[in-house]
């Protein structure tokens, strides 16, 4: 089997990283070549169509420093935060780095590359050949203050490719929150793949929420796999504005009693973007508890995939799984694809799905316009509605405000309404 | 003053309204009464203007305009407002924002300033105390997980609040249980002046024992079959509508 896209002189230029001799690597690369690009035929990836990417020829990541700041991102960000440009670390732009912060290209990373998940699918070997860098984040104390973890792809010249892997480990009955920030301004066709792996210990609770708006015509494909113990708490928010082809892989296994985990997403799609999110939550413990709302607005001649997964296992009695989604189509010509995806071997458990695919409600928009409400407001009343209820999921109520206004430029919102609604929520707050 | 003159109306080539003729002053209130499938429902959606419903022949005007040209929310700006029968549930907007964008979209049109939130919400709670509700009705979202007798006191604060000329009363009591009957029935009346027309439409005759109208309406296969004052009502409650279908009266 060969790759066309991945030339092995683009391996070769990795640098070797600590943790990792050159064997290791060279053996990720031999089994990401002997393994064929998914098609359409397999089932992981029916409504995802990779054919175009394997006719790019990819080319290294420049090596000229990149002059992206913060200010190119529309986001407050706060002084905790950890920066990568093109799949490099940005020291300029990032916290200094110390015992509980460190890259992989720094020392010897443990527990790298094995420990918590194996390499298996095309990607996700692909990552571990391809590898750069990375941050492992080790958190042992709790903070109110959110950690940003900036993924940043600046232009290039030609099609880069880009491959980071991170870890997070939350101690026990430390609470936090992350956000990472996938922000792509190149004009090519680039690929990134990210692997995250998160291990919460007893009584961790983490915040993460991963905004995403990678390059319109980038192919993004991001795995997060989450383990949980005993009594931690997981809220994972993903949302999507969109690229060529975004994947986002997520799974939380819940391995201890009472944990919980909850998992977010909002897709916004435009124009020809394909959004794919293939979620997996594997109920493994007694009482574990998992809760999942994932909602696509789709534009244009855009298409949103859900395939949510959700396993409970036979030892994991008492359990409680909800499983949403619900996609709004605002055009004819856009597409979704939601598919619930069920196993339940213990009788003694709780179990509710639900999957819609509309357009915008009409009997609502009638309503609201015999109240007076231009179409054209009422119709951007009904949209940001259907996001918000997943934005109210959010604690962080700075952050909820500031992905309100990026959901309102995405989708080109009156920004006055979106304003007003937010007002009167913090009014709410008040009494 | 609403003027419908032989109005014929059909939702998917299927004829409902066939030659219906109503006047309705200022000041008065009218009762429209029939049984199932008569065309109640249908007349109160042609006057609001729902989309799905063709108007065929006849006209409708309201204070001399021509209700058929213009938009839903252009009748509201008008003074239209429609009570609905099932009262929409929109999740994501709260009823506090509906309230306020609806009552300053109608402030806008008649060139008057938007109100602030302070003002409007010292309106809104004098309004909400009327109707017995208390002020988390005001965060949650539009009729979302309301009971059937929240959606209709939630419609009838937005009537309280938006004070329209021309209220359309669609089955505002069914689903109310006496008590909320009576509140709904007290926050209605207090609408009634010398220059507001209230159009009820109704089943039963149980409402009009609150509502007091100047004229009943019995609408039986698209038109007005008889016409009388309140004693109609009591009298159809008596007899049922069998009587009154017989009939071959066309309104007049």
């Amino acid at each position: 089997m060969s790759h066309d896209m991945i030339d092995r002189s683009l391996f070769e230029a990795c640098a070797v990283l600590p943790g990792w001799n050159q064997n290791s690597r060279l053996e990720a690369w031999q089994n990401w070549q002997s393994m064929a690009m998914p098609t359409i035929r397999d089932e992981a990836w029916k409504y995802t169509n990779l054919a175009r990417l394997e006719k790019i020829a990819f080319v290294r990541s420049p090596s000229t420093p990149s002059t992206l700041t913060l200010s190119d991102i529309p986001l407050t960000i706060p002084e905790d935060r950890f920066c990568f440009i093109n799949g490099s670390f940005n020291p300029a732009l990032s916290a200094p780095l110390n015992e509980d912060s460190y890259l992989l290209s720094q020392r010897a990373w443990p527990l790298v590359p094995n420990k918590l998940h194996t390499p298996r699918s095309y990607f996700e070997r692909l990552n571990a050949a391809m590898l750069s860098d990375g941050l492992y984040l080790d958190i042992k104390s709790s903070t109110n203050r959110p950690i940003y973890l900036l993924l940043l792809q600046d232009k290039t010249v030609g099609s880069s490719q880009h491959h980071l892997r991170h870890r997070i480990k939350v101690h026990a009955d430390v609470k936090c929150e992350i956000v990472i920030v996938d922000w792509g301004l190149a004009d090519t066709t680039d690929l990134t793949t990210y692997l995250i792996d998160i291990e919460l210990e007893e009584g961790a609770k983490l915040n993460c929420t991963h905004l995403k708006k990678a390059a319109m015509k980038g192919y993004h494909i991001r795995q997060t796999h989450a383990h949980l113990a005993k009594n931690s708490d997981f809220n994972h928010f993903n949302f999507d504005f969109g690229a060529k082809l975004s994947r986002n892989e997520i799974s939380a296994h819940l391995n201890g009693e009472h944990a919980a985990c909850q998992l977010n997403g909002l897709a916004l799609a435009r124009a020809q973007d394909h959004i794919d999110n293939q979620t997996q939550i594997i109920h493994l413990a007694p009482k574990t508890n998992s809760v999942e709302q994932y909602r696509g607005i789709i534009d244009d001649k855009a298409c949103h995939v859900f395939h949510g997964r959700v396993l409970i296992d036979a030892d994991a009695p008492d359990s409680i799984a909800d499983q949403q989604n619900k996609n709004m189509l605002l055009t004819s010509t856009g597409q979704a694809y939601a598919e619930p995806q069920l196993e339940i071997y213990n009788q003694n458990v709780q179990c509710i799905h639900g999957a819609t695919v509309g357009d915008i409600d009409e009997e609502a928009l009638f309503y609201l316009r015999s109240r007076g409400l231009s179409d054209g407001i009422a119709r951007q009343l009904l949209i940001f509605g259907f996001a918000r209820n997943i934005l109210e999921s959010i604690e962080d109520k700075n952050l909820q405000n500031e992905l309100a206004l990026w959901i309102k430029t995405h989708l080109a919102l009156d920004s006055e309404l979106i304003l007003e609604l937010y007002e009167e929520h913090d009014h709410e707050d008040t009494l | 003053m609403l003027t419908i003159k032989n109005l014929h109306a059909s939702i998917e080539d299927k004829a409902i309204l066939r030659g219906l003729d109503l006047n309705i002053k200022p000041g008065e209130v009218h009762a429209i009464m029939g049984p199932n499938g008569s065309g109640k429902s249908t007349l109160a959606s042609v006057l609001a203007g729902r989309e799905e419903y063709q108007i065929t022949a006849g006209t409708m005007h309201y204070q001399g305009t021509d209700l058929s040209t213009l938009t839903p929310d252009e009748r509201a700006h008008l003074g239209l407002f429609l009570s609905f029968q099932y009262p929409v549930e929109i999740p994501g907007v709260s009823n506090l924002y509906l309230l306020k964008s609806a009552l300053n979209a109608k402030r806008k049109q008649a060139g008057l300033e938007e109100m602030d939130a302070i003002d409007f919400l010292t309106i809104v709670r004098e309004k909400m105390k009327l109707l017995h509700m208390d002020d988390s009705y005001l965060y949650r979202d539009v009729n979302s997980g309301f009971s059937g007798g929240e959606k209709k006191r939630n419609e009838i604060l937005q009537l309280l609040l938006l004070e329209p000329s021309l209220c359309i009363l669609d089955e505002t009591d069914s689903g109310l249980d006496i008590d909320a009957l009576r509140i709904v029935a007290q926050g209605i009346n207090l609408m009634r002046n010398e220059e507001r027309s209230i159009l009820l439409i109704t089943h039963y005759q149980r409402l009009l024992d609150y509502i007091k109208p100047d004229v009943v309406h019995i609408l039986s296969g698209g038109k007005i079959v008889a016409e009388g004052d309140y004693r109609l009502a009591t009298q159809l409650e008596a007899e049922g509508y069998e009587p009154f279908l017989q009939k071959k009266a066309g309104g007049d």
